[in-house]
């Protein structure tokens, strides 16, 4: 992709508003109440939004902006609501959180003394108020078909993944932070904040260079300023999505896309509505909303195809499947899901379609997609032609998931069983902890099987789980197992990489053993402590009197 | 565990109920929509240089 040169002239009304901004609050300390730092701080937002939207040409759009309470959501600077009106079409909510622009980070914020700290933060402000914006510029994209940025239709497709499964998934996204980080709208979001904010401070910028070399601004040296501009973000966002090629930010991160697809069939099992927001999720999955077959996509790539449009289009559309045939092929599908595929498709067809997963240079893709091509070549190909336009039925969706979690489960119960009795052996053996400990771990290294149970349990449990949730009248007939039991058990030692997993609940066990443990050695650590006193008061009593037996004994 | 909705909901029922349904013509736009323009990557490293640069 090339790198186009951005005009600046579209950014001189927001440049000429920070010039304000510094002007008001940087260069002299402005002594407001926090009441009035968040009156002027909303008109601001206002102002730059405006601008913002203007530079865009969006004329419809209409923006409420929404202080946050403070207790509550500490830890968000800012956050966006996207509304659809059926008559405008355009109606937004957006929530900026002012109170820790305010109370700043470290030092008070726009109130600290320091010039420097009140610099960051306007700096800081305004990077989140263009990063929401972005976040608002994606859900118009998807959502309203309206696109300000020019976006390809596979990464709106997985935009909208990302964004129906953070609707109702909040184990996806807010309580792994490493998931919430990783996703497409996010990175993109904290690049073009940052870029932007770069390019409107740049007036601010040389003005205060200038003070510095004036003497005006004595707490401030050019070395903070240059720091402050660049920082590390960027550097690691660039390496992602600006220096290398076209595809290549969904090229390494085949688990991203494996997470996201998870997240929102359960979104969707949750609530099948959700499929009229985002209009991209129509092509991977039925109106009731099951997931389609691998047939009836190709059918509707054929059908799109049939149609003539441009040269540019044609090209989006074929990245836009081929991006989706790897999703389902590589890391959706299971190898007795593929046998079948290919025994309805025919090993030409699949042939082709691995054939256009090449363009994805996915980490341990290489193996796998080996073996699938082995896999196709080893499977008596039938083809039935009434097959073709077979659609996967609910029910069955879940019964086949129902049987193949009950055969992992009662695997999983078995192994957990010897596992306990593994463990009253060690006991038994062993008295003192190190040994224990010890012998439990090269014990667990040993067996490797344990490893792949646990392995087995992480995934498929929570699925389950959810989806009988969300259905209650098919509860009936089924085994309901909690989840928070099962992990307890799961959790014996070893820690999990696994993305699903709740690592604050995983810690908390791990945490109450070493507390006990501790408080174990503490108190005969105390104990010790308490003996040896005992012996040295003895013992210098017995110094003490011997001295005194001495002395007399001299006189 | 059970299920929480996010507290800023966008999904409200009555929302999702007055949106259209979806259908195949649709769909297609929305695949088919790729803009005139190509698109915008801002390079900060390039604006960074320009901006350090400069006097």
């Amino acid at each position: 992709m090339n790198n186009i040169d951005i005009n600046e002239s579209d950014y001189r009304k927001l440049q000429y508003i920070t010039l304000e901004m510094f002007n008001k609050f940087v260069y002299n300390k402005a002594n407001l109440s926090k009441e009035m730092f968040e009156k002027e701080l909303l008109g601001y937002t206002r102002k730059i939004l405006n601008a913002n939207l203007e530079k865009d040409e969006i004329f419809n759009a209409k923006i409420d902006i929404l202080p946050i309470s403070k207790k509550k959501e500490k830890n968000v600077n800012g956050s966006m609501l996207f509304k659809e009106d059926l008559n405008s079409k355009n109606h937004s909510v957006m929530r900026v959180n002012i109170s820790k622009v305010i109370n700043g980070t470290r030092n008070k914020g726009l109130s600290s003394p320091n010039p420097k700290v009140r610099m960051e933060t306007i700096t800081r402000y305004i990077e989140t108020i263009q990063h929401e914006y972005r976040h608002y510029k994606q859900k118009r994209a998807i959502r309203v078909n309206d696109d300000r940025v020019g976006y390809t239709s596979a990464e709106k497709h997985i935009m909208s993944r990302e964004s129906a499964s953070m609707g109702i998934k909040n184990e996806f996204f807010y309580k792994l932070k490493n998931n919430y980080k990783n996703y497409f709208m996010e990175a993109d979001a904290r690049l073009s904040g940052k870029t932007e904010s770069l390019i409107i401070s740049k007036p601010a910028y040389f003005q205060t260079k200038q003070m510095i070399k004036n003497g005006t601004l004595k707490n401030i040296t050019i070395e903070d300023v240059d720091k402050d501009a660049f920082d590390r973000t960027v550097s690691r966002e660039t390496n992602d999505i600006v220096m290398s090629n076209e595809m290549s930010f969904f090229k390494a991160t085949g688990n991203r896309s494996r997470i996201t697809s998870n997240a929102t069939d359960f979104s969707i099992a949750c609530n099948k509505k959700i499929l009229k927001c985002y209009p991209f999720l129509g092509v991977e999955y039925n109106n009731d909303g099951t997931r389609k077959s691998l047939e009836d996509i190709i059918i509707q790539e054929q059908r799109i195809k049939n149609k003539n449009y441009d040269y540019q289009t044609q090209k989006d559309i074929n990245d836009y499947f081929d991006m989706l045939y790897t999703d389902i092929l590589v890391h959706k599908m299971t190898k007795e899901e593929f046998k079948e595929t290919t025994k309805r498709i025919g090993k030409e067809n699949m042939n082709e379609l691995l054939g256009r997963c090449n363009n994805y240079n996915v980490n341990n893709r290489s193996k796998k997609k080996q073996d699938l091509y082995q896999l196709c070549e080893n499977s008596q190909c039938i083809i039935d032609k009434n097959s073709f336009s077979t659609t996967q039925r609910y029910k069955e969706y879940i019964e086949d998931l129902d049987y193949k979690i009950d055969k992992e489960y009662n695997d999983v119960e078995k192994s957990i069983m010897q596992k306990e009795n593994i463990v009253e052996r060690i006991n038994n053996v062993y008295k003192t902890k190190s040994q224990r400990r010890e012998s439990l771990n090269n014990e667990i290294k040993e067996n490797k099987k344990y490893k792949n149970v646990l392995k087995i349990i992480k995934k498929p449990v929570m699925m389950w789980y959810k989806i009988s949730e969300a259905f209650e009248n098919d509860k009936q007939n089924k085994r309901i197992v909690d989840p928070d039991t099962l992990r307890r058990k799961s959790m014996y030692n070893s820690k999990s990489d696994f993305l699903y997993y709740d690592e604050d609940d995983v810690n908390l066990d791990e945490k109450r053993k070493e507390l006990r443990e501790l408080k174990d050695i503490r108190e005969q650590k105390v104990a010790l402590l308490t003996e040896a006193k005992d012996c040295y008061r003895e013992s210098e009593k017995y110094k003490i009197s011997k001295e005194k037996n001495h002395e007399k004994s001299k006189e | 565990m059970k299920l929480r909705k996010k507290k800023n909901d966008d999904y409200l029922e009555k929302d999702l109920d007055n949106l259209p349904e979806l259908t195949e013509d649709r769909i297609n736009e929305f695949i088919t929509n790729t803009s005139s323009k190509p698109r915008k990557v801002m390079n900060p490293y390039k604006i960074y240089n320009d901006i350090t640069k400069e006097k």
